[in-house]
């Protein structure tokens, strides 16, 4: 027993001296700022990189990550210049936060209060819209990776892509323009915001959009196999002839494998974090022909000519980063990233400095951007109102299993779905 | 001059700060305390806070379970019942979240008796099953009830004597006032005749039904005043944060209390509380700060995703086997150790 416990107490003192040694390097403050070029005037700023690696978002937050590090450290080394020449170096803080919304608040905190950051690279639905009214209080920049439509209308809230809203809208209004109207069936994770969040407008705009809704079906973000699979065969009694999937891309690909399994014969639409380049082989040949994808952003694959894409390929290579890595989720990561430095590029290094987010923050709402031909559409911010633009692409699992671009797509401008979220809550 | 401490009176023997060191610590840090906000930034000033309401949820698992020996594992879902009455009524019926706090802890301790029903029949293992099954419950119906995923505290809502919460430093002076009088409060629970009854019941219930406690009566009540720390530390997390959401009220929340107090000292119900949520809640930060993204650039996410709990399972099992009074015991040997030198035999 005394043997026992002396090797409990050894193991007991390692785990200490790891948590010691991560003590000094938590409080040496973790990641450093590199340093600016000689000779020319530089100025730091702190910038917060809140993401999800771990968590159950992490199947598309993996890349999102990966695609926003890209750029912070690209556009350091290329060198950022404020509008009067001064250059501007970014000491990005990361932290994972497993969409874990209280983390979140953790975090944030931690950016604002230790690090003193003017802007934060965000990314989920719940936490954004809960730290959107401190962040304005806080007068600190916030591009998020939630495209949340009630995030429109928070003064410091900022994405470059049109809101879930409006992409779900412009979504179903393609397929019933190009297969007819018909019956919708909604599966989404009814406790998770970002899943609930474009459900209300797509009910308020179903008939307008042609379209007649047939059911809510709670399919988990984290969904099993059989979870996909009960969900897909609820569906059958309803026949649906479209089915929207309001989640990421692991419960989406095995929602689709469920449908071509039990034989439910539906076209299925996700929302933008619910397919890409891996949709293919995940979805498998049960789902050829009968999947799409909304998103805001080119692919990679269709955008070998777009400047924007050579540009996120430069800075992987610049990076040690396969080619192969980039997809589109590494290319919304980059774009948040990209928007920011757009809107540093735009002021004064003094406004800058003693201004910060709210410099920030104006000169987003001040100019027009191009993220080198990225966007589906040019990025225009009305003060008040940040909907970057309307339109979006949309992608078309094949018949043949390759991924298609079928082009850009708009709602009808009567169909106004952002203001119908705002309006009455998603 | 006589060798020793001597004590000539009950109350003498019965007092809190009973030796000199007692009282120069106190002074000491009563100082640190109040001095706190001026010696460290914001940051460090939160951290202080969220550990101090940690502390109260901590103390009152600490009397359920180390005093009473009634096992819980659905205390982070009684500090959500607190963080929700807090948010509703500052929300819907625009009441000020100080003034609604002991209705908080009110309302956890009327759930703490629910909970103790199964205690009357069930012991151990079976007990917490039984109390896992509560946990899992009100976890569902809290993520059902919240509007956004989060339920937003107005900040209006936050105000003391016309004085803001929002500022961090009015928080932290508040909470401690609070944290203070809470564990003044649990460390005569611990003294008092129902404190012996809880401890009775902990360790023998039968014997203690046989010279007559009310076993039943005792077991309801330590389920409530757990209950009450753990709904007023809900509260007060209501009143730190900008809103509330189910996730920080699961199962892996109310492991993390439940570790707090064994590693920290079962039945030892103020310093080891303290010392469980200090190793805990530093330990636990640290580690997603650094270790987490560590093991996320070397590729395992999987790993990473699970590290901190890897470590929380690690130091529950080794502190039950090794060390089950927890810290605290080592901290008293240490302690000793230093008294008697250099004669320790």
């Amino acid at each position: 027993m005394a043997q026992n416990r002396t090797l409990i107490y050894a193991a007991a003192a390692v785990v200490v001296l790891v948590i010691i040694a991560a003590a000094a390097y938590f409080l040496m403050g973790g990641e450093e700022a590199a340093g600016g070029a000689g000779g020319e005037k530089t100025i730091t700023i702190n910038v917060g990189l809140l993401v999800d690696e771990t968590g159950p978002t992490s199947d598309v937050g993996k890349g999102y990550a990966l695609g926003a590090e890209l750029a912070f450290k690209y556009f350091n080394e290329k060198g950022i210049y404020t509008k009067d020449g001064v250059r501007v170096n970014i000491n990005y803080i990361k932290r994972d936060y497993a969409y874990n919304p209280t983390t979140a608040e953790e975090y944030y905190r931690e950016f604002r209060d230790r690090y003193g950051v003017i802007a934060v690279i965000g990314w989920g639905t719940a936490d954004t819209e809960k730290l959107s009214d401190q962040v304005a209080t806080d007068k600190i920049t916030y591009i998020s990776a939630s495209y949340s439509a009630k995030l429109l209308v928070k003064p410091f809230n900022f994405y470059p892509a049109p809101d879930y809203s409006t992409q779900a809208c412009s979504g179903l209004a393609f397929l019933a323009s190009e297969f007819g109207q018909g019956k919708l069936a909604l599966a989404y994770d009814s406790k998770v915001a970002y899943s609930r969040s474009p459900i209300g407008a797509i009910k308020k705009a179903a008939s307008a959009l042609g379209l007649q809704i047939v059911g809510d079906y709670d399919l988990p973000l984290r969904a099993t196999e059989a979870d996909a699979e009960r969900i897909a065969r609820e569906m059958l009694s309803a026949d649906p002839d479209y089915v929207w999937c309001g989640n990421t891309i692991s419960s989406c690909s095995l929602l689709g494998r469920a449908m071509a399994k039990v034989g439910l014969d539906a076209l299925l639409l996700t929302n933008v974090w619910g397919f890409d380049e891996r949709s293919p082989q995940l979805i498998g040949e049960g789902g050829y022909g009968k999947v799409f994808g909304i998103s805001p952003f080119i692919y990679p694959m269709f955008g070998q000519d777009v400047e924007g894409i050579k540009t996120i390929f430069e800075a992987a290579r610049m990076n040690g980063v396969s080619e192969d890595q980039i997809n589109l989720r590494v290319v919304q990561g980059f774009v948040n990233v990209w928007l920011l430095i757009k809107a540093i590029e735009s002021v004064d290094s003094q406004d800058l400095q003693e201004r910060g987010g709210e410099a920030l923050k104006e000169a987003l709402e001040a100019n027009t951007f191009n993220l080198g031909g990225i966007t589906a559409d040019t990025i225009d911010y009305e003060p008040g109102f940040h909907l970057a633009y309307r339109k979006v692409f949309i992608i078309k699992l094949g018949e043949n299993g390759e991924l298609q671009l079928m082009g850009k797509f708009e709602a009808p401008s009567e169909v106004d779905c952002a203001r119908y979220t705002i309006e009455e809550g998603g | 001059m006589p060798a020793g401490v001597f004590k000539e009176s009950y109350e003498a023997d019965m007092a809190i700060f009973r030796y000199p060191i007692h009282w120069a610590a106190l002074i000491l840090a009563a100082a640190a305390a109040v001095a706190a906000p001026f010696l460290i930034g914001k940051y460090y000033l939160n951290l202080l806070v969220v550990m101090m309401i940690f502390w109260i949820a901590a103390i009152g698992l600490n009397i359920t379970l180390g005093l009473a020996g009634q096992i819980s594992l659905a205390h982070a879902a009684l500090m959500g019942i607190g963080a929700y009455t807090v948010a509703n009524a500052a929300l819907h019926l625009g009441v000020n979240s100080v003034v609604i706090l002991p209705l908080a802890g009110v309302a956890a301790a009327l759930l703490g008796i629910v909970l103790s029903l199964p205690s009357f029949r069930l012991k151990e293992y079976y007990l917490a099953m039984a109390s896992l099954a509560a946990q899992l419950i009100l976890e569902y119906v809290y993520s059902r009830i919240d509007p956004d995923q989060y339920t937003p505290v107005p900040p209006e809502s936050k105000t003391l004597l016309g004085i803001s919460l929002t500022d961090p430093t009015a928080l932290y002076y508040l909470i401690l006032a609070i944290a203070v009088v809470m564990a003044l409060a649990a460390a005569n629970i611990g003294r008092s005749s129902l404190g012996r009854a809880m401890k009775a019941v902990r360790d023998n219930d039968v014997a203690a039904e046989a010279i007559g406690i009310n076993v039943q009566l005792v077991k309801a009540t330590a389920f409530a005043i757990g209950g009450f720390y753990a709904g007023v530390a809900g509260g007060l997390y209501a009143i730190y944060s900008s809103g509330i959401g189910w996730e920080g009220f699961t199962l892996v929340n109310s492991i993390e209390l439940l570790g707090m107090v064994l590693i920290g000292g079962p039945g030892r119900v103020v310093w080891g509380s303290l010392l469980g949520v200090l190793v805990m809640r530093t330990g636990w930060t640290m580690m997603e700060s650094t270790i987490t993204p560590f093991l996320v650039g070397l590729g395992l996410t999987v790993i990473a995703s699970s590290a901190k709990y890897i470590v929380l399972g690690f130091l529950i099992v080794a502190f039950i086997i090794a060390e089950p009074e927890g810290l605290i015991a080592v901290l008293r040997r240490v302690k000793e150790y230093f008294r008697l030198w250099p004669y320790s035999y």
